[in-house]
């Protein structure tokens, strides 16, 4: 039986042709990109120039770009800046933060914790179609706001947040109300290699993404911002002081490999995932009694075509996650990073209102450049046999 | 060099027509779970002892200590009945124990052998002072002692000071066998244990409902099973593929009765399975009132599915308490690993509560089940936990 995997939004197969690339020239510049020496000198050089065509490939102008560990630790990055800034000596004013409550544990977690430390924190709901409204973060806003944090692409929905429309409404209330400007961050963990990037420096301060998520390697990601921020690890002083540790060039030559693919492909893959995501949005239509969660039509921009979300009432989506696995067929429920944790919950759907029973019976379905329409209509067909035989 | 252990039996002591038996029981359960070590046992009147390796003494230690019909154990150093050599063994004893730092300590004789020269309290005394002369500052406290020395003069000296509990209770085996219905969760490990204690063999049936319940879970309860297999010494596990008949339930028009007509088609598994084995009983974990098929309406219900005896360990015991001694008996960590043993959605919202038996029996018996629990029974796969699988399941190198 041919293996289908369908489960791209938790991580896609590596591009051996870019990691050779990347290992090749990284074992070449085996030095210490920090070191004085022209070994090293040769690996800055690497380093900065993958930095620099990063930017251009995303199209992304000014700010800085740093490389991290991964997605969840340029996450983490802005929201611990804000420690520095923490009222623990209860003589400085309150801090408060708005933050979407359909957010990956990455920034959902780091909240509660800063939450924990005495941060206030306002969580915004999303509408039933997992959309966050700017009014909506705008009314949350006050004079002790330090940051709002609002994910691009919704890693479960695949909904597609209205970012410009959110960083505009903040600058203007902030001029408005004569408030110092809130830190806007936005995850963009999911937007990578989905949605063109260009424009986000124009709306926010600061963006996440993943080298993974885009078949680049595990164990790189990247930050960037546009103003200056307040590291809260020390060290070498490596990354412009904010992100400590010797640089791994192979990661982030890598890393820029496949921003390059994607950023020169990004028509070619929004087109064939719009065909497969037609494919699969007519197919469970067929399916008795089984939809897709928010309900979308085909071609709908409010969504990123390779994420959808499908409910199998009656079913729990665990059960149907382990009978399709026995066929081969790789999908999820929601995150994969959550589907570990002990108390399992389908937050981003419940969050916007979706009754537990259809939250519960919920796959998430992602699919990625290699993905072909024959792996869609096999899954189709699986899971309606599966949902006829299991459903309850 | 060879370690001794002094083992105290519990209960068996104190029966009387079967205190033969029993006792052979405990010397069979002690040579089973010791199988592959080099040991001798032997017999007194209320003490056995047991010299193995020194190298497996510490092995041997831990197994003693989960052994169920013994009451204590402890090293002990053996001597002739001469009263030099006995305070020389007391003082030995008292050295390993001046190593851990304690402060004082008193003596405790016991004479059964009435010939020998000094009474017990003349014996105590000579201990005493040869200790404090060893180690001045040591002092002699005889209410509250940090250690106290046990001398038990009787075919020949034994002497030894800290003594580890048993488990008590009577040896596995000796009141036959008894099914356990064991789930993923904290309670039913737990009632396995104690009637364990109370000298039943144990084998387990767990149902299995894949793909609506995962092979995690049935791994959790494996891996339970085997850290219960080091009270009961082995286990058979029996894993019943209960997925058709819970569906079954689940097509039939009353949802709020689900859960308790699956307990009652649990109950009935149970049954088939248990005359198989030739068990005696049925062992659950049900507690009073703790969730709604343990009422008593809905234990009479399940109950009325087996002609055997249906023993509840803990159905005067709250939660708390249950907890506290899955704690001590090394379950509770792997009850509580996040792999559910139910189907969200095979529990019906608001389950029947009090439910009128006659009604409930007529529902059950127009689900027709019988066949899919007879299919389910034959299906049913018997797994081995032998005790030496408990023993790697703590971490402890078994012999081949």
């Amino acid at each position: 039986m041919k293996d289908i995997y369908l489960d791209w939004a938790a991580t896609s197969p590596a591009d051996s042709e870019i990691l050779h690339k990347a290992l090749a020239l990284s074992l070449d510049a085996y030095a210490n990109p920090s070191s004085n020496h022209w070994l090293g000198k040769k690996a800055k050089k690497l380093l900065e120039e993958a930095r620099t065509e990063f930017k251009h490939a995303l199209g992304v102008e000014g700010g800085l770009l740093v490389f991290t560990g991964s997605g969840s630790e340029a996450d983490h990055i802005p929201l611990l800046a804000l420690v520095d800034r923490l009222n623990l000596s209860g003589t400085r004013k309150p801090l408060h933060i708005v933050v979407s409550a359909i957010e990956h544990s990455a920034i959902d977690c780091q909240v509660r914790a800063l939450a924990n430390l005495g941060v206030q924190v306002s969580w915004i709901n999303p509408d039933s179609r997992g959309k966050i409204e700017p009014a909506k973060v705008l009314a949350h806003l006050r004079k002790e706001t330090a940051l709002v944090t609002v994910m691009g692409v919704n890693n479960e929905t695949g909904a597609v947040q209205n970012i410009a429309a959110i960083g505009q409404a903040i600058g203007e209330a902030a001029l408005e109300l004569g408030l110092r400007k809130p830190w806007f961050h936005v995850d963009a963990v999911q937007m990578l290699g989905k949605l063109p990037m260009h424009r986000m420096s124009t709306y926010v301060d600061s963006f996440a993404i993943s080298a993974h998520k885009i078949r680049g390697p595990r164990g790189i990601g990247a930050l960037w911002f546009s103003r200056s921020l307040n590291a809260f690890v020390c060290g070498g002083g490596q990354e412009s002081g904010i992100r400590p540790g010797t640089e791994n060039l192979f990661g982030a030559l890598a890393f820029r490999f496949a921003v390059e693919k994607v950023s020169e492909s990004l028509d070619t893959y929004t087109l064939h995932a719009r065909q497969l995501e037609t494919r699969i949005i007519e197919g469970i239509s067929h399916i008795r009694g089984a939809f897709i969660v928010p309900e979308r039509a085909p071609g709908d921009e409010g969504y990123v075509p390779s994420i959808l979300s499908i409910a199998f009432p009656g079913l729990g989506g665990e059960t149907m996650v382990r009978a399709l696995s026995d066929r081969h067929i790789a999908v999820s429920t929601g995150s994969a990073c959550s589907s570990n944790q002990r108390h399992r919950g389908r937050r981003v759907l419940q969050a916007m209102g979706v009754p537990d029973d259809i939250a519960f019976s919920a796959i998430r379905v992602s699919t990625g450049p290699l993905t072909t329409p024959e792996e869609i209509d096999i899954f189709l067909e699986q899971a309606e046999d599966l949902y006829r035989k299991l459903k309850t | 060099m060879r370690a001794l252990f002094l083992i105290k039996p519990g209960e068996i002591e104190l029966k009387r027509d079967n205190k033969r038996e029993f006792t052979q029981r405990l010397k069979d359960q002690i040579h089973r779970r010791l199988k592959g070590f080099d040991i001798e046992l032997e017999e007194y009147p209320g003490r056995f002892f047991l010299s193995i390796d020194e190298q497996d003494s510490e092995i041997a230690f831990f197994i003693l200590q989960h052994c169920p019909g013994i009451n204590g154990v402890a090293r002990a150093i053996k001597t002739d009945k001469q009263v030099d050599s006995i305070v020389q063994a007391a003082v030995e004893c008292a050295a390993v124990e001046v190593g851990s730092g304690v402060h004082s300590f008193k003596v405790e004789t016991r004479r059964s052998d009435k010939s020998f020269p000094l009474d017990s309290y003349g014996m105590s005394a000579a201990i005493g002072t040869a200790v404090q002369e060893h180690f001045p500052a040591l002092t002699v406290d005889v209410h509250t002692p940090d250690f106290v020395l046990m001398v038990e003069i009787r075919e020949r000296a034994y002497i030894y000071s800290a003594t580890a509990l048993g488990p008590r209770g009577l040896p596995v085996g000796c009141q036959g066998k008894g099914l356990l219905l064991l789930s993923g969760g904290i309670d039913s490990p737990v009632a396995g244990y104690m009637m364990a204690k109370r000298g039943l063999a144990l084998e387990a049936v767990y149902f299995h409902t894949y793909p609506y319940t995962s092979l995690e879970a049935q791994q959790k309860v494996e891996r339970l099973a085997a850290r219960l297999a080091i009270w009961s010494g082995g286990i058979y596990l029996w894993v019943i593929p209960f997925t058709e008949v819970q569906r079954a339930i689940a097509r039939g028009p009353r949802e709020e009765a689900n859960t308790i007509m699956l307990r009652m088609a649990m109950m009935q598994a149970a049954e088939l399975i248990a005359q198989t084995i030739n068990a005696l009983g049925i062992v659950t974990g049900e507690s009073l009132g703790q969730v709604a098929s343990q009422t008593a309406e809905n234990i009479r219900l399940s109950q009325s599915r087996t002609s055997l005896p249906v023993f509840r360990p803990l159905i005067g015991i709250d939660k708390e308490e249950t907890i506290a001694t899955a704690r001590r008996i090394g379950t509770y960590e792997i009850s509580i690993l996040p792999y559910e043993d139910c189907c969200v959605l095979f529990s019906p919202k608001h389950p029947i509560l009090k439910p009128n038996f006659d009604e409930l029996s007529q529902y059950y018996i127009s689900l027709d089940l019988d066949n899919l629990i007879l299919n389910a029974v034959e299906h049913a796969e018997k797994k081995a936990i032998r005790f030496t699988d408990a023993l790697r399941e703590y971490g402890l190198d078994a012999p081949e």
